[in-house]
């Protein structure tokens, strides 16, 4: 079975049957962003409570369906612009941004476009300059074109080598300045908004594979976490070459991401003792003695 | 100098190339300064040590067990080994410390940093004082995590107050862990526990599922006119590792039908007691992964 990567998604927001429909289709990694949550924030401790659960509870729960699960830390721009909450979440950051798995400061960079959001968006790529981290950036979906041109021009401008930057939620308009500038082009499969699959085939018919990445950005909205693979097939179906397909919906996210060093193709190829053992009679999603990748859909509910 | 940071020193230069260690010998050196030193450390170590099995000879983990009983490294990996050893370098000035700087550690902890915060409780300085933390850290639902404290980790046995443990083993039971790896098992098990676990088999059994069979070494000192019955019906219902666990089980008691029992049956069992309990676990994880 071909494997994919979905490099961007927020199953902390998603079922168990997703996990699973997930799995069956070949995603064998997937990176989730820190981003905001559909209501704001109000504490500091909030957003601690969430960063450890990108880095323990929701990936030990992906580990439970087969899947490798990394994630970005960082604040997202419609909370930057709460100042004094933003300042206390930057003094986290640094104790999250170098753990094991971390591969990029994201998803970050501009909503409203105010002096709040490029204050924090400037600061924390200072931070992943520092730390040698990539970057993932979320730009706004008002105003877009001009918010990516900036997002870009800010990261020339703090000396960010553009590939080590990933901006995402491309579409039409956008890409072609992304890739001339040299910075890695992220496409959203989301339906109604961002992008869809028919237009993504031909993205990738008119601009090849180089630099171009699939994700579904999958989470609390009626979204699909399965729009890598479909997309995948979509695109076979319209005659895209294999490589093509395997370069955006796989191995481009892998190139991306894996210069964190915090991501390796062995991590899923050869899982080591230690993440066997946690499979093995890992009890917690499955309650009591269920077994993982049963069939459920009859109607027998067994226990 | 701490004998058991030497111990775990000398098992990671067996394990580790030059530039790590180069960088771990930096780190002890700024942990005695400061304490950020040790945050950092603890953190960034997955940068420099892989979480590979430590493989340990027959004498090392002699060694272990004779510099704390109990301690038991071979199931660690060499990640989890440098983490430990950075803990116990830190020169704690006293219990309150201590746990202040274990709370922060904590309270930001990823998942193999949990682990390894709770394998090394029985190895600090100050140790009852994490009562309460151990505690908290099994309420997870993290097998890892749960292991960590639960599993081939003396601390609970030396500190849990009876509901605590009792509360240990019956969770370990329903996660399905492997008992035989709970220190201390035998001296622990205590009336209220056989009573817990038996009321546990019924709840199972009512469900028409079953029980691991190493649950009854729980029981077995406190076989009585109340649970008897579970035992014979063990014998007579339950496959060839749930038959032999109810036996061994009867070779604790002072019950008189279960010495009749034991009286009955052939007694040319090879290995203690304890040996036979843990190939029971170990069948069993094998008929059941
Ligand atoms: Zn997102």
């Amino acid at each position: 079975m071909l494997m994919y990567i979905d490099p961007h998604i927020h199953v902390t927001s998603r079922t168990t049957d997703d996990y699973e429909a997930m799995r069956q289709a070949g995603i064998v990694a997937i990176i989730e962003p820190a981003f905001w949550l559909g209501q704001p924030r109000t504490k500091v401790g909030s957003f601690q409570d969430y960063f450890n659960s990108l880095v323990g509870w929701e990936r030990f729960r992906a580990s439970q369906f087969g899947i490798k699960h990394y994630c970005t830390i960082g604040l997202n721009s419609k909370e930057a612009n709460n100042e004094a909450l933003a300042e206390e979440v930057m003094e986290l950051l640094p104790l999250y941004a170098g753990k094991e798995g971390v591969v990029a400061i994201g998803e970050i960079g501009y909503d409203d476009q105010t002096a709040a959001e490029d204050k924090f968006y400037r600061l924390q790529l200072d931070l992943a300059k520092e730390m040698n981290l990539p970057v993932m950036i979320h730009t706004p979906h008002r105003d877009k074109k001009r918010g990516t041109t900036k997002s870009m021009d800010v990261c020339l401008e703090h000396g960010l080598d553009p590939k080590m930057v990933i901006v995402d939620h491309n579409n039409e308009e956008t890409v072609e300045e992304v890739l001339d500038r040299g910075f890695w082009a992220a496409f959203t499969i989301y339906p109604h908004t961002k992008m869809g699959s028919e237009r993504m085939v031909e993205v990738v018919k008119r601009y090849g594979s180089e630099r171009i990445i699939v994700d579904s950005a999958a989470d609390w909205g009626i979204s699909d976490p399965l729009s890598v693979p479909k997309t995948a097939n979509l695109m076979r179906e319209r005659g895209i070459s294999d490589e093509d397909i395997r370069l955006t919906c796989y191995q481009n996210a892998l190139t991306a991401y894996a210069q964190s060093g915090q991501m390796h193709e062995s991590d899923w190829l050869n899982p080591t003792a230690v993440d066997e053992s946690q499979k093995l009679h890992g009890n917690s999603i499955l309650r009591g003695g269920q077994e993982p990748n049963a069939d459920r859909r009859s109607d027998i509910v067994e226990n | 100098m701490n004998h058991t940071a030497d111990y775990l020193k000398g098992i990671i230069e067996n394990n580790a190339q030059p530039d790590a260690l180069n960088w771990l010998e930096d780190t002890r050196e700024k942990l005695q300064e400061k304490v950020s030193a040790l945050y950092i450390g603890f953190s960034s170590s997955s940068r420099y040590f892989q979480k590979t099995p430590l493989n340990l000879s027959s004498a090392e983990a002699e060694k272990a067990d004779a510099l704390c009983p109990g301690f038991q490294p071979g199931g660690w990996d060499l990640l989890q080994t440098v983490r430990v050893y950075i803990l116990l370098e830190y020169p704690f000035a006293d219990a309150e410390e201590q746990c202040a700087v274990f709370t922060k550690l904590f309270d930001s902890a990823d998942i193999h940093e949990q682990v390894s915060l709770y394998s090394s409780l029985p190895l600090l300085p100050y140790q009852e004082v994490m009562v309460p933390q151990a505690r908290e850290g099994l309420r997870t639902n993290i097998t890892t995590v749960f292991d960590a404290i639960a599993l081939q980790n003396p601390f609970p046995a030396q500190y849990f107050r009876e509901e605590a443990w009792n509360q240990m083993v019956l969770k370990a039971v329903f996660m399905q862990r492997p008992l035989y790896k709970i220190y201390g098992a035998d001296e622990r098990t205590n009336a209220q526990l056989a009573t817990m676990l038996t009321l546990f088999a019924h709840e199972r059994w009512a469900a028409g599922r079953k029980v691991m069979p190493e649950l009854w070494r729980f029981v077995g000192p406190f076989i009585d006119e109340s649970n008897f019955a579970d035992i014979e019906k063990v014998i007579a219902e339950g496959d060839g590792l749930e038959v032999e666990a109810a036996y061994l089980a009867c070779e604790t008691s002072n019950y008189q039908k279960a010495v009749q029992i034991r009286k009955e049956i052939d007694q040319n069992n090879v290995g203690s007691a304890d040996e036979r309990w843990q190939q029971i676990g170990e069948q069993f994880y094998l008929q059941h992964s």
